[in-house]
């Protein structure tokens, strides 16, 4: 076989498995891509509102549930002095049964957030609540835009050159629609890693609000191959408000005991 | 003369009017802010669970959520901040303790943009909480609204001090609102606190006030609460959000009742005014109506004339009324609402007046109305006048065939004031409006058809005495009102009818304020009274922790017992009662301090503080409104369910128009799990000094707690003056009676000179100087508005007695005693006179200056 055959074979052979893909296998490969059993990781919450930068720092554990799709969260706040020690648990259920609790170290006190209210934003910041669990293939339906270079963007440069597929995911249900507040999703995701690249979040009225730009893709679980995000840029679009979230120093299979997520264990303050 | 005439009877109307649309506007504003205020701070909510002031348990809460039809239940604290140090209690936010966490679904709060810098605020569109983290972790965290922040010079990051239940805090100002949704209610002096935040500053740890509810789509909103009540059980009030509404505009409507009852006296005394000028205007014009109907003009057209005339002033007088009225609404309001929020010892606020474009077509119907009616009698009079007995100069036939019916007068008086005796007594225009208006017209036109005849009598009685001591000139003046008693009476009518309103008003006031200060000085005997800084006096003050009375007793040259009563309000039958908890008296004082009425004090404290089973005293008015008696029982719903407390006694009190009960407060924290306390009575050690002691106290626990101290004196003067607060918004009504007594009385002596021109110019032709002629109708001024404030004393006094005897209890909501208004009446009389003398100034000064030769060929 001639060499431009076998190049022509490969081409062909690469842009049918390209092709081949739905939009759902896609959004399947995004979520299997990012679903690391478990990490430890410290992390940065930066929101900028015209001059003024707040920045909370925390760490995060994160573990899968035994159902292989849902994730449980603790958050646990050390800076500002005046956040040290609230935590959030996120315990993510099905049918859209997510529940979110808030300890308050100046009350000792647990309090629930209401699901109407994880649409709402997340401490402050331009990610909401929503934002922050994990969204589920379940919970949308997809349906391929195109196929395009990735978008280019301040601190994304490693996305450039590379192919993306753009889906549009919309919620399946009222209720996905109500607890995150959003009709639809458009995601740029990388046809090489399945990771995606930005998303863009529209409104209950179908106008844009939010970007969500992701990059410094880093593969935390070589074993399995499992990649995360280490910077996730939040605009808002019509506010003009920038959120930088920021992992580092992440672990994984730590075999985090599951005692982790509970009640009592938000409520350690440490 | 005419036009003057008619300027001043125009006038006359409009005071009326003015006074009843700003009443009207007042009143209504106030229910509208009630409304407002309350569907602003609903929200979304379809339903709202509240129990006690004490509160209840917050894990009552998730029973709340659980039950079928229930998809969101948002919790709150609602507390009244007072600024610390404030003693006038008059700068204070309503707090809204609220879950953030929870309350997306129920309420929408915007926040404002610092940068956009105008008055409003611009509206940002942002959450409400930069960083709710921070907010959250707290609890000095509070946000505004932005229009409270600028008025009291506060912004983002300010802080201020507020009275807590354990002292003085500061908060920090962290969000500001703008005036959309709950930054609406109360006149935008609301804050909102993280739901802890409000319960650890105002002592409501582990409670909550209320939750509000939005029920499932398609559950429906009256199963659902149907259920919640089975859930709650009995000590919880689960209603729709209007409801509660309703249930202050039943509570103020009492209040109201009685402003109404005023502001229509203040309209009648226009009608009177009216009928005065009209009267006048039938005689002045007596022969031009024999003229007329010598030529062949109908009766009806004769109608028509004065009825014209009259509709025309009335309308004139309306139009601007309602100018005037507007103008008083934004004057006596804010008398209005204070007096209010002492009564009712809750802070009431009408932040703006609400005037409707119908409110001028009342305003106009109503006058023209009151025209009319006023009108009517001496028009139809006036088409009686028979051609020939008009054209006849003083012909007794004729002028006895012209006073026709009117001979009955004072009978007639006689008997409207008989009716009204009776109605009162016995409570017919309590349950019906129309029976209540009738009420007072008879009262009113009673008095001023009787009232004349007792002043020419009074006249009569007095002349033998009076003419000797007076000289020529009040013999002529003394003989100029008894010769025609019908001019007499009509002078002294109007200000007679404004005389009695006002006499009406000083005897309800001074009824009120005697029987208040008389209960106070029985059941009030200690040395100081401690609470945190405000109003102690109507209970606007922070409630503190119990354990500050026993703090308190550490202060050298205090008795080592202090008592503590606590002051909630209770609901009671839907109805919002007081309560008071009280520690067990002084033993110094026995239980002389329990002003009960019904049975020795003794006994009845024995009873209240000894019995084991729950004992309750009732007072007066809750005897009235309940119709419950000494033995029977009053099942009261506490947070721990339905309890029956057994009546042993009925005590006077005056905290709240719809009732008091007085319990012991051991059984109160027992039932009601509430460990705050409103005030603290303590007495003196022997031969402490009070200053001393009060310097003491204010030195430990001024700054740190924001408790103040006062005496028994201050107390009494603090009760005193919140009783003539009270009723500070009459002065106007007074001054609007007075005023539109002060144009009748003119009016009509200027018309009396004119009529007697020709007779005055005689006198000046025999001889009399102008300075006696001047004097003469000064003596006469001076006669009338002096007998006329006797009259009207004695027949407002008599009026007031039976009003507060009958109506007046179901009206205002307490049982109160008749006191003779004694300053009261040295002041109406003494403005009688005054008021007689301006009137009878310009006549007089016309009368001597009248030419002889013109004024003998007048007529």
């Amino acid at each position: 076989m001639s060499k431009s055959a076998i190049v022509t074979l490969l081409l062909f052979a690469s842009t049918s498995a390209f092709a081949a893909l739905s939009p759902r296998e896609i959004m399947v490969k995004n979520e299997e891509a990012r679903k690391i059993p478990d990490s430890i990781a410290k992390a940065s919450l930066a929101t900028k509102s015209g001059d003024k930068e707040r920045v909370k720092e925390f760490t995060w554990w994160r573990k899968l549930l035994d159902d292989g799709v849902h994730f449980n969260t603790l958050t646990r706040f050390h800076a500002p002095a005046e956040v040290k020690g609230e935590g959030i648990l996120f315990l993510e259920k099905g049918a859209d049964q997510n529940e979110v609790l808030m300890y308050l170290p100046a009350y000792k006190k647990i309090r629930r957030v209401e699901s109407q209210n994880q649409s709402s934003s997340f401490m402050g910041s331009e990610f909401s609540y929503a934002d922050i669990a994990t969204p589920h293939v379940d919970d949308y339906s997809y349906k391929m835009l195109k196929d395009e270079n990735c978008p280019a963007f301040e601190g994304g440069q490693e996305h450039s050159g590379i192919k993306c597929h753009v889906v549009e995911s919309t919620p399946v249900s009222d209720a996905v629609k109500e607890r995150t507040g959003y009709s639809r999703l458009v995601s740029w995701v990388r046809s090489d890693n399945f990771m995606h690249v930005q998303v863009e979040f529209y409104d209950q009225g179908g106008s844009l609000v939010k970007r969500m730009q992701a990059s410094e893709i880093k593969e935390v679980d070589p074993a399995k191959k499992k990649l995360m995000h280490m910077r996730v840029r939040m605009e808002s679009v019509a506010k003009g408000k920038v959120t930088v979230l920021k992992f580092a120093d992440v672990k994984t299979g730590q075999q985090i005991p599951d005692a982790t997520f509970t009640q009592a264990s938000l409520s350690k303050e440490k | 003369m005419k036009p003057v005439r008619t300027l001043l009877t125009t006038l006359g109307v409009a005071f009326g009017v003015a006074l009843y649309i700003a009443i009207v506007i007042i009143n209504r504003s106030t229910l509208t802010s009630f409304r407002e205020s309350i569907d602003a701070v609903a929200g979304k909510a379809t339903l709202s669970v509240s129990g006690s002031e004490a509160g209840f348990p917050e894990e009552k809460l998730e029973s709340i959520a659980k039950v079928p039809g229930v998809k969101h239940a948002a919790p709150m604290i609602e507390a009244r901040a007072y600024f610390a140090g404030d003693r006038s209690a008059r700068r204070t936010l309503m707090i809204l303790g609220v879950d953030l966490l929870r309350e997306t679904s129920i309420r929408t709060y915007k926040t404002t943009c610092a940068e956009a810098g105008s008055a409003r605020g611009g509206d940002c569109n942002e959450e409400i909480i930069e960083d709710p983290l921070s907010f959250l972790n707290q609890p000095d965290s509070i946000i505004l609204t932005h229009a409270f922040a600028q008025a009291n010079g506060l912004e983002v990051d300010s802080k201020f001090s507020v009275a807590t239940v354990r002292g003085t805090r500061q908060l920090t100002v962290r969000g500001l609102l703008s005036p959309e949704g709950p930054a609406k209610a109360y006149g935008g002096g609301i804050a909102i606190m993280d739901i802890d935040g409000a319960r650890v500053t105002f002592g409501k740890e582990g409670k909550l006030d209320r939750v509000d509810i939005i029920t499932a789509p398609g559950a429906e909103v009256d199963q659902v609460a149907e259920r919640l009540r089975v859930t709650l059980g009995p000590g919880y009030v689960v209603e729709r959000p209007a409801t509660q509404g309703e249930n202050m505009e039943r509570m103020v409507k009492t209040y109201q009742a009685m402003l109404t009852v005023f502001s229509t006296l203040a309209l009648l005394v226009g009608v009177f005014l009216v009928m005065n000028s009209v009267s006048i205007a039938v005689a002045e014009r007596r022969r031009e109506i024999g003229t007329l109907r010598a030529l062949g003009a109908e009766r009806r057209g004769i109608l028509a004339l004065f009825l014209t005339e009259a509709l025309a002033m009335g309308a004139i007088g309306s139009f601007l009324g309602v100018w005037l009225g507007r103008k008083l609404a934004g004057y006596m309001v804010a008398t209005v609402t204070f007096s209010m929020s002492g009564q009712y010892l809750m802070k009431i606020e009408t932040p703006k007046l609400e005037f409707r474009s119908s409110d001028f077509v009342d305003a106009v119907l109503i006058g023209a109305f009151v025209a009319l009616l006023a009108a009517l009698w001496p028009s139809l009079r006036a088409t009686l006048i028979q051609p020939l007995d008009a054209m006849r100069k003083n012909d007794p036939e004729a002028q006895r065939r012209a006073r026709g019916i009117t001979r009955f007068s004072p009978h007639l008086g006689a008997l409207l004031l008989c009716f009204f005796a009776v109605s009162t007594l016995n409570n017919w225009g309590v349950s019906n409006a129309i029976l209540g208006w009738v009420d007072q017209a008879s009262a009113m036109i009673g008095a001023a058809l009787l009232g004349p005849a007792v002043v020419v009598w009074l006249i009569r009685v007095t002349a033998p005495i009076a003419i000797p001591l007076g000289g020529a000139v009040t013999r002529l003046a003394d003989d100029n009102l008894m010769r025609n008693p019908r001019r007499t009476g009509s002078n002294v009518m109007s200000l007679m009818v404004g005389l009695i309103l006002v006499i009406m008003i000083a005897a309800v006031n001074v009824s009120f304020r005697d029987t208040v200060l008389g209960w106070f000085n029985e059941a009030f005997r200690y040395d100081l009274l401690v609470s945190s800084t405000g109003r102690v006096i109507s209970f606007q003050t922070q409630p503190v922790h119990e354990d500050l009375a026993r703090e308190l007793v550490t202060v050298p040259g205090l008795k080592k017992s202090a008592h503590a009563m606590r002051f909630i309000h209770v609901e009671y039958q839907g109805r919002r009662i007081g309560l008071k908890a009280f520690d067990p008296p002084d033993p110094a004082f026995g239980f002389s301090t329990i002003p009960v009425i019904d049975r020795p004090k003794n006994d009845a404290g024995n009873e209240l503080f000894g019995s084991t089973d729950p004992t309750v005293l009732v007072s007066s008015n809750f005897v009235l409104h309940f119709g419950l008696k000494r033995g029977d029982t009053v099942r009261l719903a506490t947070p721990g369910g339905v309890v029956p407390f057994r009546i042993i006694g009925v005590v006077d009190d005056y905290a709240s128009a719809e009732g008091v009960l007085y319990v012991k407060r051991t059984t109160y924290k027992k039932y009601w799990h509430d460990p705050l306390i409103s005030v603290i009575a303590i007495n003196l050690a022997p031969g402490a000094d009070l200053e001393t002691v009060r310097q003491e106290i204010d030195r430990r626990f001024g700054q740190s707690r924001n408790l103040m101290a006062v005496s028994n004196q201050e107390f009494r003067k603090q009760m005193a003056d919140i009783v003539d607060q009270s009723f500070a918004y009459t002065d106007a009504i007074k001054l609007a009676a007075l005023l539109v007594g002060l144009l009748g009385l003119f009016n009509t002596f200027l018309i009396s000179v004119m009529e007697r021109t020709r007779e005055l110019g005689m006198l000046r032709a025999v001889g009399m100087s102008r300075a006696q002629m001047r004097s003469m109708i000064l003596v006469e001024a001076l006669i009338q508005g002096a007998f006329g404030a006797l009259a009207a004393t004695a027949l407002g006094a008599m009026i007031s007695f039976l009003w507060i005897k009958g109506n007046l209890a179901h009206i205002l909501g307490w049982i109160i005693r008749f006191h003779f208004p004694w300053m009261g009446v040295l002041t109406t009389v003494a403005i009688g006179v005054f008021v007689a003398l301006l009137a009878g100034l310009f006549p007089a000064w016309r009368a001597s200056h009248l030419e002889i030769r013109e004024a003998l060929e007048y007529e």
